[in-house]
């Protein structure tokens, strides 16, 4: 916190302390993130990257379950547009990354949505109510935390068998506990607050003191965390398919090309480097991005 | 004679703590008439807020209440939420102490107006934001349209305030309570608001918790002393002003520093500490402290007792 607004300046009451600061929150949130130079790269790389994963899968000339006979396991070449080499079967590596990438971007927002939603809503929830209502509800996270994240996968796809929506639910019905807790010890705290009290002073609702008080104002770790989850749970993803629960051939996955990568490493390193190469900077990006979201987004943090 | 707007009886807020049971507020009777200005003084501990929070529902997750408190002739003491929800903010409404930290930083201080009045009432969301622009006028902020806009971060402590008194008053509530609305602000904008309250008083009925005897002096025409969750005297305000009974109310008034004050004679202070509320001592609470208790005062805990004037005091002191 800085500036006199924040140090709780209380001048004179006709003054005009916000004469220099009259945007809106939003405004200058763009403002603050578009001046976070490695944010605003990420920004730009993702959207390179997502760019590719609609396009290259359905216009580039090699598909990707086609073999190139003449070209069995080549490194990245120019010849034929085999910027990325091919696997073992002789497919392109170049449509197959960019394949993969649009399956695990997907996999990864979409069980991070999940989580997310289910996630900060118990969690406020249980926090807002407190008590003994509040305390079973965290009891029941507490049970589920307990069992490890791949087996309760693996059995709830062995009882609804390989679905890839299902992918989305198991990824997404793990990975929200901790948000829950998150959250939960965020609204136990703010619920303390005056503006709370003065919330509920005036009537307003609980569906609305939740939704419009406490989780705006717990939000800021969740970003954080949900900006590390979405690589988390795009590694998740190629466990699944590395014990054959994922996606399947010919189709691809980032995950999936990695562990194959991994069987060629003596052979073939481009098999692995490119796929993991394409993770990690997504990893990196959203990290950035999360940085640069959590500092935008606070109203106090001023426009330096 | 018509029934008072307001009417609390036997009053009791308990606190659940590692220490054991707090007695915050322990067998309180007041009421409060249409058109009233009732202040509400005390130090600080005394159970001034818990005993508003109470009337409202408002107590934290550890707290009780016992009692009655009828709002217009109907109950509303541990009243289901639904219930309390429609008077909240409506038909009584309340200002906070710390202006500061009163509205959340996340939304603009327009929206935050229009939410109480689009749970309230079933206006248009054209007419709320209009009823909303009038009630920024009427509480006098520089420049409302563009006060609208803004986030709490970007304006000062007394126009928060003002912001805040804005909103109780958003949906013409019958009675006002405002906790020691001035207590965090800097003298000349406390003086500013406390004009500005002198002004409510034709609107609506208010009860005013405040530290400060000037206020009650300038502000009341009735006042209620509480000392350790009790009340000790109440009555109109020249009564309690010119011809105090109980000697805490005494030890009060003579600590306020008067225009003739010597500075370099100290304040008469009231000696010793208030006693604590997970231990209250047999008797009237005072007696410790007090320079004129007897042994019954010891023993026996007084009863308010009075007709407008009532006192909770074993002792008929000479005026
Ligand atoms: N949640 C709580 N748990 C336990 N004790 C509490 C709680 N809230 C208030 N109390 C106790 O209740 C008593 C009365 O508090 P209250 O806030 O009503 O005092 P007050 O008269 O408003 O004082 P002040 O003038 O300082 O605001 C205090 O002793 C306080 O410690
Ligand atoms: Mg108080």
């Amino acid at each position: 916190m800085s500036g006199p607004a924040a140090m709780g300046y209380r001048g004179g009451d006709g003054d005009a302390v916000g004469e220099l600061q009259g945007r809106s929150l939003w405004n200058d949130a763009v403002a603050r993130f578009r001046r976070h130079r490695a944010a605003m790269a990420s920004l730009w790389v993702l959207g390179v990257i997502t760019v590719l994963a609609v396009l290259v899968p359905e216009f580039w000339p090699n598909s990707l379950d086609e073999v190139n006979w003449d070209y069995i396991q080549s490194p990245p070449t120019t010849e034929n547009l085999l910027w990325f080499g091919t696997d073992v079967n002789g497919r392109d590596m170049f449509s197959r990354t960019f394949y993969g990438a649009r399956i695990s971007l997907t996999i990864g927002v979409l069980t991070t949505l999940v989580a997310l939603i289910v996630g900060v809503l118990y969690g406020a929830i249980a926090g807002y109510r407190g008590g003994p209502a509040g305390d079973i509800m965290m009891r029941v996270v507490d049970v589920l935390y307990s069992l490890p994240t791949l087996f309760f996968i693996i059995i709830l796809v062995t009882i609804f068998g390989n679905n890839f929506l299902l992918i989305f639910i198991c990824i997404g019905a793990v990975e929200w506990l901790t948000l829950a807790r998150i959250v939960r010890g965020q609204t136990l705290s703010i619920k303390e607050k005056e503006y709370v009290e003065s919330a509920r002073a005036a009537g307003l609702s609980t569906p609305t003191i939740l939704l419009k008080y406490i989780i705006p104002n717990a939000i800021g770790p969740v970003i954080v965390y949900v900006t590390l989850l979405i690589p988390i749970n795009i590694i998740v993803e190629s466990y699944l398919s590395f014990l054959g629960l994922g996606v399947q051939e010919p189709f691809t996955s980032w995950g999936r090309l990695i562990s194959q990568g991994a069987n060629e490493i003596g052979t073939a390193p481009w098999l692995l480097v490119i796929p993991a190469a394409f993770l990690v900077v997504t990893l990196f990006c959203f990290n950035f991005i999360g940085d640069g979201l959590r500092d935008s987004l606070d109203p106090k943090e001023h426009t330096r | 004679m018509t029934a008072p707007l307001l009417h609390c009886e036997n009053l009791h807020v308990r606190f659940r703590t590692q220490d054991g049971e707090v007695l915050a507020v322990n067998g309180v009777d007041f009421e409060v008439r249409r058109g009233d200005c009732v202040g509400i003084v005390g130090e600080s501990g005394s159970g001034k807020s818990q005993t508003a929070m109470a009337l409202l529902g408002l107590l934290a997750d550890n707290g009780v209440s016992s009692g009655s408190v009828r709002f217009r002739r109907k109950e509303i003491l541990n009243a289901p939420a639904e219930q309390l929800n429609r008077i909240r903010g409506s038909r009584v409404a309340m200002i906070f102490q710390d202006p500061m930290s009163a509205l959340t930083p996340f939304m603009r201080i327009g929206r935050q107006l229009c939410e109480v009045l689009q749970e309230h009432t079933a206006m248009s969301r054209r007419e709320i934001t209009a009823r909303v622009m009038e009630v920024l006028e009427i509480v006098q902020i520089p420049e409302p349209k563009r006060r609208f806009e803004m986030y709490p971060h970007q304006l000062s402590g007394g126009q928060r305030q003002r912001v805040m008194i804005a909103q109780a008053l958003l949906c013409k509530p019958d009675l006002l309570i405002a906790d020691e609305p001035t207590t965090a602000l800097d003298l000349t904008i406390q003086a500013q608001i406390l004009d500005f309250f002198k002004s409510l008083k034709k609107r609506t009925t208010i009860v005013i918790i405040t530290h400060d005897l000037g206020v009650v002096a300038g502000l009341c025409n009735r006042v209620v002393v509480m000392y350790a969750g009790r009340i000790v005297e109440q009555g109109p305000i020249e009564e309690i002003f010119m011809g105090p009974q109980h000697p805490y109310t005494r030890a009060l008034l003579a600590a306020v520093p008067r225009p003739d004050w010597d500075p370099d004679k100290p304040l008469p202070m009231i000696g010793g500490q208030p006693p604590l509320a997970t231990r209250l001592p047999k008797g009237c609470s005072f007696a410790p402290r007090c320079a004129h208790a007897v042994d019954r005062c010891r023993q026996e805990t007084p009863e308010l007792r009075g007709r407008q004037h009532l006192k909770a005091c074993h002792l008929d002191l000479p005026q």
